[in-house]
């Protein structure tokens, strides 16, 4: 059981870890989603992305985060402007990569939390909730 | 709380108050119902625990609604929208890793 103020995801990616680590890491552009409908220009435009040699977290040329750990095809843990933090492990699994990504600290944050509306809120996600909690009452 | 939230008008209105606290007239209006409509939806937010209510003024115009930030169900609720957030995410991660590697071991 995970920490009450953390959540924690995991998923099976059909590559090595070495190679799931550099597309997480180097093509952050690529996959991550990054478009918030309402949101000023400025946050959709910078593409978030991580500084090895500085041990930043970058969207466009603003830090918003610091890495913790990088340990290349493991392990990531960088921590946001509000000392939340992003646990990334890369474990092979047979052929796959066992990814297992734990956000923690998020009691540091609430609901009405305005920053925690653009990073990771409400809005961005609203289309997706429906499905979601109908696939929990059901579960 | 899933009851509370199985509404699409009450998702909106805590979507809304996500941005910060309003008036029920601006509240209304930013749902996009009528503030009649909108005054049952309240009270079962209210209820459950997710929305609170101040009134200002003495006046009933001035009641202005807010997320409960310390209530126990609205924060995870939020925790479960971060967890869609972070699913959403790698599920995105997942189809890009494994169409790059197909194209890169042809």
């Amino acid at each position: 059981m995970s920490h009450p103020g953390s959540v924690r995801v995991t998923i099976f990616v059909d590559v090595d870890p070495a190679v799931a680590f550099e597309v997480f890491t180097e093509e952050m552009d690529a996959w991550y989603k990054d478009t918030i409908p309402g949101a000023p220009v400025r946050e959709r435009r910078g593409m978030l992305r991580f500084d090895e040699a500085g041990r930043r977290v970058l969207r466009g040329d603003e830090e918003i985060g610091r890495i913790v750990v990088w340990q290349k095809g493991q392990r990531l843990v960088f921590v946001d402007r509000r000392e939340t933090e992003v646990d990334v492990r890369f474990e092979p699994e047979g052929a796959q990569t066992r990814v297992t990504l734990e956000h923690r600290g998020l009691e540091r944050l609430s609901p009405a939390d305005g920053l925690s509306v653009v990073q990771y809120g409400w809005r961005r996600l609203a289309v997706h909730f429906e499905e979601y909690m109908m696939q929990k009452e059901e579960s | 709380m899933l009851g509370a939230l199985a509404d699409p008008t009450r998702r909106r209105v805590i979507e809304v108050l996500g941005a910060g606290p309003r008036r029920a007239g601006d509240l209304a209006h930013g749902v996009g119902v009528p503030a009649t409509a909108l005054s049952r939806h309240l009270q079962v937010l209210r209820s459950s625990g997710l929305v609170t209510v101040e009134t200002l003024d003495g006046d009933a115009r001035g009641r202005v609604y807010a997320l409960a930030p310390d209530s126990l169900v609205a924060v995870q609720a939020w925790l479960d929208q971060v967890q869609a957030f972070w699913s959403e995410q790698l599920g995105s991660f997942k189809r890009h890793a494994e169409r790059t590697r197909r194209s890169r071991t042809r």
